[in-house]
C-alpha cells in the first residue's frame, strides 16, 4: 500500500485524465465547415486528384479530421463541363451508379446526397490508403451538381 | 519440350497448366478441364459422374476428377496429388500423341463442349486471390524514438481499470477492445467482430449488401458447373460518428472485398444459384499525424496517440475480420433477405 496522500495525489491526476477522455470522446464534434468565400479549390485538387473546369463553383467544405479524416465537398460546374472534369478524377465512367450513391454517407446540413433523384457515384483509390468518392447530379440541364467525400481507412 | 497433342498446343489454359501457371485442380471448371476429362476417358479411365448428364465430359474438376487424375498419376507413377500440372499434363500429352499415332486413320479430335464465354466483369472474376489493399501509413516507425516517462505513466493511466471502464461507456466496447490491442504492443493482427459492425452501423449493412449484390450479378453471367470467384479490388466505406461512436473509433475508414464458391445448375425451371460468399475486411488500426479535437480547452490529438507507437509503447496493427453467408437463388430472382442475417439471428 502506498502512502495515503500519495494515493489521493494519484487518484485526483487519474480523474482530471478520465474526465478530459471522457469529455473529449463523447463531445467532440471535430467538423470544421469552411465558409463558401474561403474555399479555394484549387487546395483540394491535389488532395481530391481531380481538376475542376473554369466555372466551377463551391457549394459546401466540411473537414473531419479525427479517427481517419474525412472531407466533404460539393461542387457546381458547367452540364457542358461535366465530361471533361470526369476525364480528370480518379474514377472510371464505367462505375457510376446509383447503386454507389450511400457511399456518400449520410446527409448533414449542405451536404444532401440523399435528395437528387438520381446521383450516380462511383470510388476512386488514392495513395497512402485514402478513397475519393464522386457523385453526379445532372438533373438540371445548365449545370452538373458534384460530391466529393474523400477519406482515409 | 512443349505440348504435341493438337488440342492441348491449342488450349490456352492447358498450356498454363503445363507451365504450373497455376495447375489445374479440384473446384475448377472450364474447357481445360474437359480436355484433360477427354484425354483420360480416351486413355480408358472412367468418368462415370462427370459424364452423367450428357454423356460428354462436364469440365468440372470435381472429386471424380481429381481421384482420376491421382489413378493416373499413380500409374505412370509420377508425384499423385490429383493435381494437372506440368509433369501430369506431359505424360498425358505423350501418351495422347502416342494414340493418335496408332490409328491407321487419325481420328478428330473430339471436339470438347464449348461452355460460353464468362462475360467480363468489372467488380468479379474467377479465382481466389485477394485484392492488394494500400494501407494508411500510419505515424511512422514503431519504436523511433525512446520511451519518455511521461508516456509510460500515460499508458499506465490508461490501461487502469477505472479509465477502461469509462472509456467503453464514453466510446464503446469494440473501441475500448481494439485501444487495448494498441496498447497490447504486439503489432498482431486482430480480428474484429464484423458481425457486430455490420449489424450496428447502417452504412455498414449496406456495404455488405451492395458487395453481394455485385457477386450475384457475376454469379449470374456464369455457365453451370462450379467456380471461385472474387473481387476484382476492395471498396471502402467508412463508419461515421453519428451512425456509430464505438465503431467510428474502433475502425473509421475500412477496405472491404468478397469471394466464395459459386454452383450454378440447370434444372427444368431455369438456372439455380448457390454462393457460399466470404466478406471480407481490412484495416489499419493506427494514429497518423496532423489531427486534433479540442473540447474545453482539452485536446485529444492523433499526434498523442500516434507517439505511443513511436516510442514503443504500443503499436499499429492489421485490422481482419470476415464473415460468411450462403445465399441461395433463382434466376430472375432475389436473394431472400434473411440470408443475409447472422447465422442463428431470425429476425
Amino acid at each position: 500500500m502506498g502512502n495515503p496522500r500519495m494515493l489521493t495525489r494519484r487518484m485526483g491526476v487519474r480523474s482530471i485524465l478520465l474526465s478530459a477522455f471522457v469529455l473529449a470522446s463523447m463531445s467532440c464534434g471535430g467538423a470544421e465547415q469552411v465558409a463558401k468565400n474561403d474555399i479555394v479549390l484549387s487546395d483540394w485538387e491535389t488532395v481530391m486528384h481531380v481538376k475542376f473546369p473554369p466555372g466551377t463553383e463551391a457549394l459546401g467544405l466540411m473537414k473531419l479530421e479525427e479517427r481517419d479524416s474525412v472531407v466533404r465537398l460539393k461542387v457546381r460546374m458547367p452540364a457542358a463541363a461535366w465530361p471533361e472534369f470526369l476525364k480528370s478524377a480518379p474514377i472510371n465512367e464505367q462505375d457510376l451508379t446509383d447503386k454507389r450513391r450511400f457511399f456518400l454517407g449520410p446527409d448533414e446540413e449542405w451536404w444532401d446526397p440523399s435528395k437528387p433523384a438520381a446521383l450516380p457515384t462511383a470510388q476512386g483509390r488514392l495513395e497512402n490508403g485514402s478513397v475519393v468518392n464522386i457523385g453526379v447530379d445532372r438533373g438540371d440541364s445548365q449545370y452538373a451538381t458534384v460530391y466529393l467525400l474523400w477519406h482515409e481507412t | 519440350m512443349p505440348l504435341q497433342y493438337p488440342p492441348f498446343a491449342a488450349s490456352s489454359r492447358i498450356q498454363d497448366a503445363f507451365k504450373n501457371l497455376p495447375t489445374m485442380k479440384r473446384r475448377e471448371s472450364g474447357p481445360g478441364v474437359v480436355l484433360v476429362q477427354t484425354a483420360l476417358l480416351d486413355l480408358g479411365y472412367k468418368l462415370p459422374i462427370s459424364t452423367r448428364k450428357t454423356g460428354k465430359p462436364d469440365g468440372v474438376y470435381g472429386d471424380e476428377t481429381h481421384a482420376v487424375v491421382i489413378q493416373f498419376q499413380k500409374d505412370k507413377k509420377l508425384k499423385h496429388d490429383g493435381i494437372a500440372g506440368n509433369k501430369t499434363l506431359e505424360k498425358l500429352d505423350q501418351l495422347m500423341v502416342a494414340k493418335s499415332g496408332k490409328n491407321p486413320v487419325p481420328s478428330p479430335p473430339v471436339a470438347p463442349p464449348t461452355p460460353p464465354p464468362i462475360p467480363p466483369n468489372r467488380d468479379y472474376k474467377i479465382g481466389t486471390d485477394d485484392p492488394t489493399i494500400t494501407p494508411d501509413p500510419g505515424s511512422g516507425v514503431w519504436g523511433a524514438k525512446s520511451a519518455e516517462l511521461s508516456y509510460i505513466a500515460l499508458k499506465q493511466l490508461m490501461l487502469d481499470p477505472t479509465f477502461l471502464s469509462a472509456a467503453t461507456i464514453a466510446i464503446g466496447d469494440d473501441a475500448v477492445k481494439h485501444l487495448l490491442h494498441y496498447f497490447g504492443n504486439s503489432g498482431s493482427a486482430y480480428t474484429i467482430d464484423l458481425e457486430g459492425m455490420v449489424d450496428e452501423v447502417p452504412t455498414a449493412k449496406k456495404m455488405m449488401e451492395f458487395e453481394v449484390d455485385q457477386a450475384k450479378a457475376f454469379v449470374e453471367t456464369l455457365p453451370p458447373g462450379v467456380h471461385q470467384i472474387t473481387s476484382r479490388t476492395a471498396e471502402s466505406s467508412y463508419n461515421y460518428k453519428k451512425e456509430s461512436k464505438n465503431w467510428f473509433y474502433a475502425v473509421g475508414g475500412y477496405s472491404v472485398w468478397g469471394k466464395g464458391t459459386a454452383t450454378v445448375t440447370d434444372t427444368p425451371t431455369g438456372k439455380e444459384y448457390v454462393l457460399a460468399f466470404q466478406y471480407k475486411f481490412f484495416d489499419r488500426y493506427n494514429w497518423d499525424k496532423g489531427k486534433a479535437v479540442t473540447i474545453a480547452g482539452i485536446t485529444v490529438t492523433d499526434a498523442f496517440m500516434g507517439e505511443f507507437h513511436k516510442q514503443g509503447l504500443a503499436r499499429e496493427y492489421d485490422e481482419i475480420g470476415s464473415l460468411r453467408r450462403t445465399f441461395r437463388w433463382k434466376h430472375g430472382g432475389l436473394i431472400p433477405p434473411g440470408q443475409f442475417n447472422a447465422p442463428g439471428d431470425r429476425s
